[in-house]
């Protein structure tokens, strides 16, 4: 348990070493949400959005958990600079078991995409409404969750990639991927509509119905805007499936891969 | 030759190109698709069409402002002594970088604009030759614009925070994702940022060149927008120059 | 002295590459073993299988009694190393790096405040130490790399090519920090291609090539075992014909010669006093301008160059 410790200092402290660079992508996504979707409430149907009220409504929690995603994302980015490095000799030489050090990495990663959220967490609370104590103790698991499991989705591909283009390249694939086939931009009854009109393809229609950032997005909705159908606990199952693979892939590519 | 060498070092970077590229496709096919079923027909009768040529220009703006990366990676790497010490004049090189580098984001961003006019579907040929020329003039004055902050802020990690934040601002608060007429109901101080915006000249001329334009609105007078792109190519490449100039000349990017 | 470590016919693949050629070698407690050998000889591979950070294919290693295939987590527990390039991310600070490792280290809070300040102050580094890693000079890096096995005082210390980058002052600087840790207690295996430092340092030597052992002894014991004890180079005024080279051996006294560059060879010799100014005559009367001549004890070079045939200088350059 120390040792699981010791990594998430390191990495944390790491994390904060770059702030600047964080206070410039909290501002970037603030201007998607005070700029991008705030115009976009002059132009969206009122048909599509009535039960979020606003575009703007609808898409704070998306944005929130898009945020979550990139910024548990970096740990990735960082392991990978420390294979190019080889920095990675010196962590498998440290006085710990494997477990204990891919536990480590994978909790950090975690916990900065959950410090990294809170500012546009709160800005959702602020703008769309406070949840009960019950919900908040609901959303803040979910969120770490799913922080976890993308924090375990980053290292399984750092630690498979060489170099840091193939790194950023796959991380590209998997962030439009999820991001746009999902419900963070739009409702997930859109693209459903469009894959019934055959107009999308069915496959990623699925993705984005068991996509858990569209579960994480839809369950802030539901308890932050009134008038939306009860959240389903069951959609949770998603996103603890999506973390519990990515966590087991990390431990067994980072155990596996690294001490080749 | 300066050109020559900054376009080859462009096609180095084959992945970020691959991942440009599939950066575009999935907006057009994924959020552009999407999201133009859930935009009001009213304000954007078709706003697939208009999302993507609006996107042709996010591409090409990020693509030109990349040579400020190089910049970086040359101070790093002792190459910038390199090219000070070749036999050509500070402004050659300067010029030549800004040149190159918007070139080869033109050449980059090629196959996608090709890829959207495809999918938009309409060519009007003489306004389209005005357009394109319009949009070379653009990735100029963004490489200029590019090279001139990078060696005016000395931290690799400072600029890509604040080009980061430019591109956040630049970007949404032009008319590339959505008519002007929609940002100035959203917010009129929104409206006048996006009313003087190099991203909204450029992809107001190229709507207006490939004929689309007059189904979102009608441009008054296309010679506004180009005086304006003439006017951020000239600020960027030629007033940038000086800076650049005077900055290596001191040892500025060290 | 009993042994810490026992390597037994370690073997590293990469693919067909072998890195390490069934190794094995005996560390005895309390000692400096210096693992010397040109790049690629297999020094680093050797080192990162002992601690347990790359699997070996064949083969295996007890440290402290403990198998590096099955115990691993016991035996990192008995490791320190200081890596040939700097293990650090450069954004962190010296100060940090370094009480982060005594931390993990599991050295208790008052003891890491002291040795931080202690060990950094000795190698000039405490003034440095809020500056991040990339504003630091190659050889400050590598000595807040040093610094994390010196504050750390493991059982076992590996450390490769400990001076590299470190100017002639600090060299000697860090020499007695690493005499200091084996005095304290410390076992030290000291990877280098450096002949000089390997002498210096080391209790015993093991010389490497190509992925094998060719032979470990203390340094005196690796001289004195060359027969023709004596060395004398000869350096021509032009290259050396194979003709005049074959005249050479022809000499009884002459045990081997090595033709370190065109025009300059080393005779490996017995009755140096006799046998040189016979060879001279015998230059003179063929015609053969002598530009200089070196008259030198044997040393780790020499030994190395008796085993294969070579100067480290050109094992280096085949190496590579």
């Amino acid at each position: 348990m120390k040792a699981i410790m010791h990594i998430v200092e390191h990495d944390l402290r790491n994390f904060f070493r770059y702030k600047w660079w964080l206070v410039g992508l909290i501002s970037m996504n603030l201007a998607d949400l005070f700029i991008m979707a705030i115009v976009y409430n002059y132009m969206v149907s009122s048909a599509v959005i009535a039960q979020y009220d606003t575009y703007f409504k609808f898409f704070a929690p998306g944005l929130t958990v898009t945020g979550l995603f990139a910024s548990a994302f970096m740990i990735g980015r960082e392991i990978n600079m420390e294979r190019r490095r080889e920095v990675h000799h010196y962590m498998l030489s440290l006085p710990m078991t494997r477990m204990e050090l891919a536990i480590g990495r994978v909790l950090s990663g975690g916990i900065r995409g959950m410090i990294y959220m809170s500012p546009l967490l709160l800005t959702c609370f602020v703008f769309l409404g406070f949840p009960t104590v019950w919900e908040l103790l609901v959303i803040l698991i979910v969120l770490f969750l799913m922080a976890l499991g993308i924090s375990g989705l980053s290292i399984a591909i750092a630690v498979s990639t060489a170099s840091l283009e193939k790194f950023i390249t796959a991380r590209g694939l998997v962030y439009y991927t999820l991001f746009f086939c999902s419900s963070v931009f739009y409702p997930l009854s859109l693209i459903q509509q469009l894959g019934a009109e055959g107009k999308f393809p069915a496959p990623l229609v699925i993705l984005a119905e068991v996509n858990p950032l569209s579960s994480a997005s839809d369950m802030i909705r539901s308890f932050l805007l009134p008038d939306l159908p009860a959240f389903s606990y069951t959609s949770i199952l998603n996103v603890v499936v999506f973390s519990a693979i990515f966590i087991l892939s990390a431990a067994f590519a980072y155990i596996k891969i690294l001490e080749r | 030759m300066v050109v020559e060498r900054d376009i080859r070092l462009f096609f180095q970077y084959k992945f970020l190109i691959i991942l440009r590229a599939i950066w575009f496709v999935s907006q057009i096919v994924l959020f552009g698709l999407i999201a133009s079923r859930m935009i009001n027909v009213r304000e954007v009768p078709d706003y697939f069409r208009y999302y993507v040529s609006g996107l042709s220009i996010m591409t090409l703006y990020s693509a030109a402002i990349f040579i400020g990366f190089d910049i970086y990676e040359e101070a790093e790497h002792g190459v910038f002594e390199y090219l000070l010490s070749l036999p050509v004049s500070r402004r050659q090189l300067v010029l030549g970088r800004s040149i190159g580098g918007g070139l080869r984001s033109f050449i980059y961003v090629g196959p996608l604009i090709a890829a959207s006019l495809f999918v938009i579907g309409a060519v009007n040929p003489l306004n389209f030759l005005v357009a394109l020329f319009a949009l070379f003039l653009f990735s100029f004055g963004v490489s200029g614009m590019s090279i001139t902050i990078a060696v005016m802020i000395k931290s690799s990690d400072r600029f890509d925070i604040l080009m980061g934040v430019l591109d956040a601002l630049i970007v949404r608060l032009s008319t590339a994702m959505y008519p002007l007429a929609v940002v100035q109901a959203a917010n009129p101080l929104y409206g006048g940022v996006a009313n003087f915006n190099p991203v909204s000249y450029a992809a107001d001329l190229f709507r207006w060149g490939t004929g689309i334009e007059s189904t979102y609105f009608t441009l008054a007078n296309p010679l506004l927008p180009l005086l304006g792109i003439i006017a951020f190519f000239a600020i960027f490449t030629f007033v940038g120059v000086t800076i650049y100039d005077r900055r290596i000349e001191g040892g500025g990017w060290q | 002295m009993p042994s810490i470590i026992q390597i037994s016919n370690l073997t590293k693949k990469f693919g067909n590459i072998v890195a390490v050629d069934h190794l094995d070698l005996e560390v005895e407690d309390g000692e400096i073993l210096g693992l010397l050998g040109p790049n690629g000889a297999g020094k680093t591979t050797t080192i990162l299988m002992l601690a347990t950070v790359i699997r070996p294919t064949e083969g295996t290693a007890t440290v402290g009694g403990f198998d590096i295939r099955k115990n691993p987590e016991k035996v990192r527990e008995l490791f320190g190393i200081v890596f040939q390039e700097p293990k650090m991310l450069w954004v962190s600070t010296p100060w940090d790096i370094v009480n982060w490792h005594a931390k993990v280290c599991g050295l208790s809070t008052e003891e890491r405040k002291r040795r931080v300040k202690e060990v950094l102050e000795s190698l000039d580094m405490w003034e440095h130490r809020r500056k991040n890693v990339h504003a630091l000079s190659g050889g400050m890096r590598k000595r807040v790399e040093l610094a994390k096995v010196l504050v750390q005082r493991p059982k076992i210390a590996i450390v490769d090519e400990p001076t590299a980058q470190i100017d002639v002052v600090g060299k000697h600087r860090v020499w007695n920090m690493l005499r200091r840790l084996r005095d304290e207690g410390s076992t030290l295996i000291l990877a280098t291609n450096e002949l000089y430092e390997a002498d210096e340092l080391s209790d015993r030597v093991a010389i490497m090539h190509r992925g094998k052992l060719l032979v470990c002894d203390t340094p005196k014991t690796l001289k004195d075992s060359i027969v023709g004890g004596d060395i004398v180079e000869i350096q021509l005024e032009n290259d050396a014909s194979a003709k005049i080279v074959e005249e050479l051996k022809n000499f009884k006294e002459v045990v081997n010669i090595l033709q370190v560059k065109p025009c300059i060879l080393r005779l490996y010799l017995n009755k140096v006093e006799e046998v040189v100014p016979k060879i001279m005559n015998t230059l003179v009367k063929k015609n053969v301008p002598v530009t200089s001549i070196h008259m030198s004890e044997p040393s780790l070079d020499d030994v190395f160059a008796h085993y294969t045939g070579l100067t480290i200088e050109e094992a280096q350059k085949s190496g590579e």
